[in-house]
């Protein structure tokens, strides 16, 4: 599994696509920074070109990383898919189990290391262009303790969703299928039990355990422009999130591994 | 006998409404080059995934060098070279990193191993191309090469002369002879082009519609497609008589039309001639009549057919 591991990191490394993803979605948050910036500057009575306001566009949209972690697989092993890769390190004695796990490994540790220099690029830039208030106790750090603590916390299902996407990929093999899969699983089903929550108690109590769900509700719900709060601020909200993702991983390693076993690969 | 680096017992592969593969028993014996044979959709390429491990058998089973246990079947892989229909690369990287990579992948030691395959194969000056710009021979040469990595001591290969042009074509069966005399490579190697098959072959397996009609070395074959002679004579009896006294041991049939079939001449045709006029016997026709392995497998073909 470490040749295997070290192969795909060789060929992460000298392919494009990770820089162009990284470098795409740091330059849109930057952008995001600038625009604000822009306004703040050029727009008399815009009041929202603040270290805080920008950090708040992305606390509360987390599930952003889980997007971010669904496009670094889906960019990265299509390829394999589409061109018959895989089927040459099938051919090459490499063990099925051995390469998902290799590449769940992999492709995780890439995911949050492009998430934190496209983070690193955010932070920096909203610190340099925008506006706040450092005689307010507080004011300028934090804002940036609820994002990096918010990061932390959803690193876990960033990693289920990498899991995830991957399983699916096995199961599959088509980006298209791939994407309606995710899709389904991340963000329908979560919906469906959270809008049958409102009749049926149990559909909200397992709702409530899903990630695109509380990193919605739990979060915006507790924002105000004064006060700052989050779910991952409190240990029990912390730990929520970190079970969450625990779980995701095994659920979807399992299927990940259940479906790539006997599978054919064209 | 060598032992079997592959053997195949009962593999059977069906989808759906098509069985590609029904009972399939093939043997491929150490130092062997075994020419699978078969037109398209005869499950030519089916049987040679599941063999890579792409794809899995419905029923039977398989044993690659010696080994049945589904985990070590595959860790046993590790000891052979494939290229199954087409060469899977990232079409992004240059041929150089994609044999890199895979060269990591395996655990193969020195980053000389690279070039050298490259070498072996012809395609070194290529080697800083990107894999989507190569043509189709040159992917061919591509595949071949990956085949190669860590010198496997099974080579099984789909169709490997498609796309290549004539020097091309030669360069391949020069190099696959010398693979398998020097280097002992077994080599697996399905085709429909039969002309290519029968210039390297040591082995064929005859495969039609799923089913294998026929396994057979290239010596029987050739022994079974030996030439036989036609004689149109003005005496055939009395030429029987002369052949069962001048050379003894000769297999020969009385046919109608004052016609003798010598079935294994030991002779050139020739001297079967001069045989006639030596005893005054008129030769009115004398044909020479050789079955290639083309018309060979079509035979066993239109035989199942039955």
């Amino acid at each position: 599994m470490a040749n295997y591991m070290k192969s795909e990191c060789y060929r992460i490394l000298h392919e494009k696509t990770i820089y162009l993803l990284t470098l795409t979605m740091a330059s849109l948050l930057v952008l995001m920074n600038v625009v604000l910036y822009l306004f703040s500057a050029y727009a008399p009575g815009f009041y929202y070109g603040t270290l805080r306001f920008s950090f708040i566009m992305l606390i509360s949209d987390m599930e952003v990383f889980y997007i971010g972690a669904f496009l670094v697989v889906m960019l990265l092993s299509s390829d394999e898919y589409k061109n018959g890769v895989l089927k040459n390190a099938v051919a090459g004695g490499i063990n099925r189990v051995h390469m998902f796990i290799g590449k769940c490994i992999v492709y995780g540790i890439t995911a949050m290391v492009s998430a934190a220099l496209i983070l690193a690029a955010f932070i920096s830039t909203a610190y340099l262009l925008l506006e706040t208030d450092f005689s307010i106790p507080l004011e300028s750090t934090l804002p940036l303790k609820v994002l990096l603590l918010g990061a932390a916390a959803n690193v876990p299902f960033s990693l289920a969703t990498v899991v995830l996407t991957m399983a699916l990929y096995n199961i599959f093999q088509k980006d298209a299928q791939v994407g309606i899969g995710c899709a389904v699983i991340m963000y329908l089903i979560p919906t469906a039990f959270r809008l049958l929550g409102f009749q049926i108690p149990i559909c909200a109590r397992i709702a409530a355990w899903m990630p695109w769900n509380f990193v919605k509700t739990e979060v915006s719900a507790a924002f105000s422009i004064i006060q700052m709060d989050a779910l991952w601020m409190h240990p029990e909200g912390f730990l929520k999130e970190m079970i969450a993702g625990a779980v995701g991983i095994v659920l979807f390693g399992a299927l990940g591994i259940w479906g790539f076993r006997k599978k054919d690969i064209a | 006998m060598n032992e079997a680096v592959i053997e195949a017992r009962d593999i059977t592969k069906q989808y759906k409404n098509l069985t590609a593969l029904d009972h399939v028993d093939i043997t491929v014996r150490r130092g062997e080059i075994y020419g699978l044979i078969g037109d398209n959709g005869a499950g030519k390429s089916t049987f040679l995934k599941i063999v890579a491990g792409q794809i899995f058998p419905t029923g039977g089973y398989l044993r690659l060098f010696g080994n049945e246990d589904e985990k070590a079947v595959q860790k046993s892989r590790s000891r052979m070279g494939a290229l199954v229909e087409n060469a899977g690369f990232f079409p992004k990287m240059s041929v150089e990193k994609n044999l890199e990579y895979y060269r990591i992948q395996r655990g193969i030691p020195g980053k000389e191993t690279v070039e050298s395959v490259l070498r072996t194969v012809n395609l070194l000056e290529k080697r800083r191309v990107k894999c989507e710009k190569l043509s189709m021979g040159m992917k061919q040469r591509f595949g071949l090469a990956l085949a190669l990595l860590g010198e496997p001591e099974l080579l099984m290969l789909d169709e490997p002369i498609n796309g290549l042009d004539p020097s091309g074509i030669i360069e391949m069966r020069e190099l696959l002879l010398k693979l398998n005399q020097e280097k002992r490579i077994t080599i697996l190697l399905s085709s429909h082009i039969l002309s290519e098959l029968e210039q390297i072959a040591t082995m064929y397996g005859f495969l039609s519609r799923g089913v294998v009609l026929e396994e057979i070395s290239a010596q029987a074959l050739r022994e079974k497609c030996a030439g036989c002679i036609d004689l149109r004579l003005t005496e055939p009896e009395k030429y029987a008589a002369v052949l069962e006294k001048e050379l003894p041991g000769t297999a020969y049939q009385v046919l109608q039309d004052q016609t003798i079939r010598i079935t294994n001449p030991g002779q050139e045709s020739a001297r079967y001639g001069r045989l006639a006029y030596e005893h005054g016997i008129g030769v009115q026709g004398l044909d020479e009549r050789h079955m290639s392995l083309e018309d060979y497998y079509v035979n066993i073909k239109n035989r199942g057919k039955l």
